[in-house]
């Protein structure tokens, strides 16, 4: 089969490609940035320490002002009904009001990052490189299996209550007439 | 004391809205790790059928596998990326395995982390997103400030 051939706008493999090319150019982005040094992050989250480092507010600034323009372009080519040049169609979150769980999330969110150093990314970044991020990414996917194991639990013994709840209505009105 | 970083920090910051851009442009997806690293383990709902989950795997892969590749490359040109060579500011190994079970519950409960809502969704001016870093950065502050001058060091 040659490429051209199975070469579909939508094909996984090319999507695949495209991600793995993305996830090396975040990774050189991020380590640029300074942004996998946990010395460095904490020297940034310190502000109220004469040392304090503001490098890495760059870093953002530097991000959202390429990633702004494109997705703004994003958003308005996903209006026109419009698809990206190799997906079945835009990824974009709904509009969600702000809720407990986000708040309480970030909250966690930063703590960990304050504690630690590391966020997501960079975390993955080191770690094949430095043995405390394997530490870090390890406890990181157990909190993730473990949040998520929790919630389907608690959604399903809501699904269950509601069912139960339901089933003795119907018994109560069989009963009654 | 390190000196401060601006042109690095600002180009590095641009490399990382330019991949978020060619990922979203190009196939349409957000570019925020935790949510990537997140969809491997609950495949997302509107994935049903065992071709779309395959492909919605792949693509998660190959982004981490880009992730970690890029980590070897760094090292192998810029090992300073990864920290003072001395060692110094590193974090103890208990600490930093309740940091990353912190960040681990608090991203999926928050839906994001640095690059989800401080990145791509602060670019799309989304209300949630503006708001989670707003917290993130705050509690991130108060904790570096805590265990720095309240508990007196590392």
């Amino acid at each position: 089969m040659s490429g051209e051939e199975s070469a579909r706008a939508d094909d996984p493999r090319l999507q695949a490609l495209i991600a793995f090319g993305c996830g090396l150019l975040f990774a050189i982005g991020l380590g640029l940035a300074g942004m996998t040094s946990p010395a460095k992050v904490l020297a940034f989250l310190d502000v109220t320490s004469a040392a304090w480092d503001p490098s890495l507010a760059f870093v953002m600034a530097g991000a959202i002002g390429v990633h702004f323009v494109f997705a703004r372009r994003a958003v308005a080519a996903n209006a026109a009904g419009r698809r990206p040049v190799a997906g079945t169609r835009f990824f974009l979150p709904e509009p969600k009001a702000v809720d407990r769980a986000l708040l309480g999330g970030a909250a966690l969110f930063g703590a960990g990052w304050g504690l630690g150093g590391y966020c997501p990314g960079p975390a993955l970044v080191a770690f094949v490189v430095t043995p405390v991020s394997v530490v870090f990414v390890g406890a990181m996917l157990a909190g993730m299996l473990g949040t998520r194991a929790v919630r389907e639990r608690i959604a399903a013994r809501a699904a269950d209550r509601a069912q139960a709840l339901a089933n003795e209505r119907a018994l109560e009105r069989e009963a009654r007439g | 004391m390190a000196p401060p970083t601006i042109a690095p920090a600002l180009a590095g910051g641009a490399l990382i809205g330019l991949s978020a851009s060619l990922l979203l442009m190009l196939t349409g997806r957000i570019a925020g790790i935790s949510g990537i690293v997140g969809g491997l383990m609950t495949p997302p709902a509107e994935a049903r059928a065992r071709t779309e989950r395959r492909a919605e795997s792949a693509w998660r892969l190959a982004f981490l596998i880009g992730l970690l590749s890029g980590g070897v490359a760094l090292f192998m040109l810029r090992p300073e990326s990864f920290g003072p060579v001395d060692g110094a500011g590193a974090v103890s190994a208990p600490l930093v395995a309740v940091a990353g079970l912190l960040v681990g519950i608090g991203t999926t409960l928050g839906n994001g982390c640095t690059s989800g809502h401080g990145v791509c969704g602060m670019s799309r001016l989304s209300k949630r997103s503006i708001v989670a870093t707003c917290v993130f950065m705050a509690t991130g502050m108060l904790v570096t400030f805590a265990v720095r001058h309240v508990a007196g060091g590392r």
